[in-house]
């Protein structure tokens, strides 16, 4: 990439506004206050004092739709359009064994139980996940049956979490109470999830 | 953003509002929450949200699912520690002993 290089006569960069600017602010006052609310409309074009123009910020020279194919076919799909992190990202992944780590939260409830399952949207590629929040901790795996929460008021037995898979819905139960089921009423759940890159 | 399964629990109940990377489409089954979540909280998930252009923009409590759930899954008491058991035992013995 170039960095872009002005000559410093003032001429880099042109401000073009709407052609019925004169009638629709015809006012200093109506200008600033148009200003201030930031509803008065520019366009900021390229003037001509430029010593070097600069490589411009757009897809084709940050990530073209070629590099994302490429990064694709040598590991998995993305969900949409990736930015350039979440292209790096994919790509540290791989490199660093085949597993990217995403993090979200959720907000407890307060419910728990086989009728009031805890439930998170995930990726095709989620394997593992761990679930912290201030009363404890748990783990949940795609291939496991059940999990187990370790909490504040069972420190010293794990509890069973229930575990179970619909598309990319993970759901768990605990039939104890909300506390081991990791979904105390407005209690925020921050989770790490491990996925294959 | 913050999203919401569309499928309510087997109680009637949804499961709690999951965040959600911005620049990915919401998930088939679920939608975006765009309002205030206050009474999905209050009411335990036990919400009738309205739905526009697949967007959550509104709460109002199922009471009648809530107050179900609340017979069926009582909430837990919580549990004496090992101080206080023996505290009460202690108390116990010396009035049945007729010292205190």
């Amino acid at each position: 990439m170039v960095d872009g290089i002005i000559d410093g006569n003032g001429d880099s960069r042109l401000l073009q506004t709407v052609s019925d600017a004169l009638t629709t602010y015809p006012t200093y006052n109506d200008f600033m206050t148009a200003l201030i609310a930031g509803t008065f409309p520019i366009d900021l074009l390229l003037g001509t004092g430029w010593d070097t123009v600069g490589t411009p910020l757009s897809k084709s020279s940050l990530l073209t739709d070629a590099v994302v194919a490429a990064i694709e076919a040598a590991t998995s799909a993305f969900s949409g359009e990736p930015t350039v992190s979440e292209a790096f990202n994919k790509i540290v992944g791989a490199l660093s064994g085949g597993f990217s780590i995403t993090k979200g939260t959720y907000t407890g409830n307060g419910t728990y139980g086989s009728s009031n399952k805890n439930s998170l949207a995930l990726s095709a590629n989620a394997r593992f996940v761990i679930i912290a929040g201030s009363e404890g901790i748990g783990f949940l795996g795609r291939t496991a049956s059940y999990g187990r929460s370790i909490t504040g008021t069972t420190a010293t037995t794990p509890q069973p979490l229930v575990v179970s898979l619909t598309d990319n819905t993970w759901y768990w139960y605990n039939a104890t109470n909300a506390t081991n089921q990791l979904n105390l009423n407005n209690t925020t759940y921050t989770y790490l999830v491990f996925e294959v890159a | 953003m913050e999203i919401l399964k569309l499928a309510p629990n087997p109680s009637g109940g949804y499961p709690p509002i999951q965040s959600w990377t911005d620049n990915k489409p919401v998930p088939e089954g679920y939608a975006e929450v765009v309002c205030d979540a206050a009474i999905f909280y209050e009411s335990k998930g036990f919400v009738t949200p309205t739905l526009i252009d697949n967007a959550v923009v509104a709460f109002a409590p199922n009471i009648e699912a809530y107050e179900a759930n609340e017979a069926a899954y009582p909430e837990a008491k919580r549990q004496p520690t090992d101080a206080e058991r023996i505290a009460a035992l202690e108390t116990y013995v010396l009035q049945k002993e007729g010292i205190i």
